[in-house]
């Protein structure tokens, strides 16, 4: 996957692809840093149960959310609008409320036109009756 | 993705995040408790979790005393069964029909189950980089219509996202390895702490057999080497009746008059009902069953379904993940892929579930063409691809 992941860097030099291959790989050699060792690990030294670790990390979450900046509410607003919108249509109005990373390579990597634009297409609900 | 939301008392979906039904990003999964986000299509990972943070941002300001759970498991609910209340959307035919569905998949395979909790990614390569792979492959029928049942065939990405979906799982499996539950204590789990059971070793117990798995379709085998396989399959299991979901009774007529308990009794109700870790997927026309969108335009992207809620990560998930997958899913299509025999079905299934109850056992072997091989040395071998595909 080295080589794949040097493609889809596409030539950034903070190695965005191989920085992820590295991180999901040192768990095959390191078992501590795996989601589940690192839960386990904080369970035993605090004495928790299971119950009152989730609901102190959901309790953070929360506060997280709360606490972060004032939600752009043209962003929002499009959350809530329940009319039923192709993909795309939702993206180009997201986009539009929403500013470009302020990194120049990754505004260049937005613009370019790499062989691996990733396309990501969620289901829209289109098939109502057969979606759970 | 699905997140529980938790509250002391089972009430419905909130009023100020929509109707389940017709909201496109916010919705119910199987549970009134189990909210559903919904991202749009993105081609940046980064909008993806910026969308996802908006989401998540907009729910917490309309659920009062309530929170979102960051753990796929859910706990502490009293009652069983009777203790998670159905999704709801109301009484138009398609609102019903989706809760009946639920109130099947509760009594094929228990409630509890259904509320664990997860996170789906679904993924699709652009066009171009089909035309591209078809030319470097020589690919020789292949039209502009972009229909990819025969590179679905010919890249076999989901018999190689198969075979090292084990190794995979690891990376991303959300510590699920405690379940606070008593009805776990027959799984063979040891006790943590009072109330907490675990396995010592394990990645995630919602991807094993104790988790979002279900022994009753343990017997069901649906090829993954073309599509159209695949779809003769499936389709067999949503339109044979299987005698014990016949015993539970379909549409039952009571004191109250009739009463729907589920779609049918079919070996599946549809086609969602199957348990897969990766599905090929094509956005469906209105009533249009997923089987016959495949059929009728191929495969549009993959869902991409073993991911646990990260409790580490506020949206449940970051972005070196969605970075891995994404190079994942291209090896996947660029690896050599041989057909999977229904010999090999039992030992991958095996390697899946050892993975997920103990894969972090030191020393620990998968099947591997017929021998045990260490599964660091299988991890290393998964990522390989041979240079003539680059």
């Amino acid at each position: 996957m080295t080589g794949i992941c040097e493609v889809l860097d596409h030539g950034d030099p903070l190695r965005p692809y191989t920085t992820a291959l590295a991180v999901q790989s040192a768990k095959l050699d390191d078992v501590a840093l795996t989601p589940s060792a690192r839960l386990l690990n904080e369970l035993t030294s605090t004495g928790e149960s299971f119950f009152e670790q989730a609901l102190r990390m959901s309790t953070f979450h929360k506060e997280y959310f709360l606490d972060l900046y004032a939600p752009n509410q043209d962003r929002l607003g499009r959350v809530q609008r329940p009319r039923r919108r192709s993909p795309w249509s939702v993206r180009r109005s997201w986009k539009r409320a929403t500013p470009s990373p302020s990194r120049p390579t990754s505004r260049a990597i937005l613009r370019s036109d790499s062989q691996f634009q990733f396309l990501h297409i969620f289901n829209t609900l289109n098939s109502l009756a057969f979606e759970t | 993705m699905s997140r529980r939301r938790a509250t002391s008392r089972a009430s419905a979906h909130p009023r100020a995040l929509g109707s389940a039904l017709t909201n496109e990003h916010i919705t119910t999964d199987f549970s009134e408790a189990l909210i559903e986000l919904v991202t749009p299509a993105f081609t940046q990972s980064w909008e993806l979790l910026q969308y996802l943070l908006d989401l998540h941002q907009f729910v917490y300001r309309h659920l009062d005393d309530e929170l979102l759970w960051a753990t796929s498991m859910p706990c502490a609910i009293s009652g069983g069964d009777d203790a998670i209340p159905l999704a709801q959307y109301g009484t138009s035919n398609v609102g019903r029909m989706k809760t009946i569905y639920r109130n099947g998949l509760g009594m094929r395979y228990g409630r509890m189950m259904q509320a664990i909790s997860g996170v789906h990614f679904n993924y699709s390569f652009p066009a171009r980089f089909w035309e591209a792979y078809a030319a470097v492959a020589r690919i020789a029928r292949f039209g502009p219509a972009v229909h990819l049942r025969e590179l679905l065939r010919s890249a076999a990405q989901l018999p190689a996202f198969r075979l090292d979906r084990a190794v995979s799982l690891r990376r991303f499996a959300g510590g699920v390895q405690v379940v606070p539950a008593r009805e776990r204590r027959d799984a063979g789990l040891r006790e943590l702490t009072p109330g907490t059971l675990y396995e010592p070793y394990a990645t995630s117990l919602r991807m094993s057999d104790l988790g979002y798995r279900n022994r009753n379709q343990a017997g069901l085998s649906v090829s993954v080497n073309s599509l159209d396989e695949y779809v003769r399959d499936l389709s067999h299991a949503i339109y044979t009746p299987h005698a014990p979901y016949e015993a539970l009774g379909v549409k039952v007529t009571g004191p109250n008059g009739d009463e729907w308990r589920q779609l049918n009794a079919n070996i599946l109700q549809i086609e969602n009902e199957y348990y897969s870790f990766i599905r090929p997927k094509r956005v469906a026309r209105s009533g249009e069953r997923p089987t016959k969108a495949l059929q009728r335009a191929g495969v549009e992207y993959v869902e991409v379904r073993a991911l646990d809620v990260s409790a580490f990560d506020p949206v449940g998930v970051n972005q070196n993940k969605l970075r891995f997958l994404e190079a994942f899913l291209a090896l996947c299509v660029l690896k050599d892929s041989p057909l999977i025999s229904s010999s090999e079905e039992g030992p991958l299934d095996h390697n899946h579930v050892v993975v997920a109850r103990r894969g972090r056992e030191p020393g620990l072997t998968l099947m591997r063409d017929g021998r045990n091989v260490s599964m660091k040395r299988v991890g290393a071998r998964a990522h390989r691809l041979d240079d003539r595909h680059l």
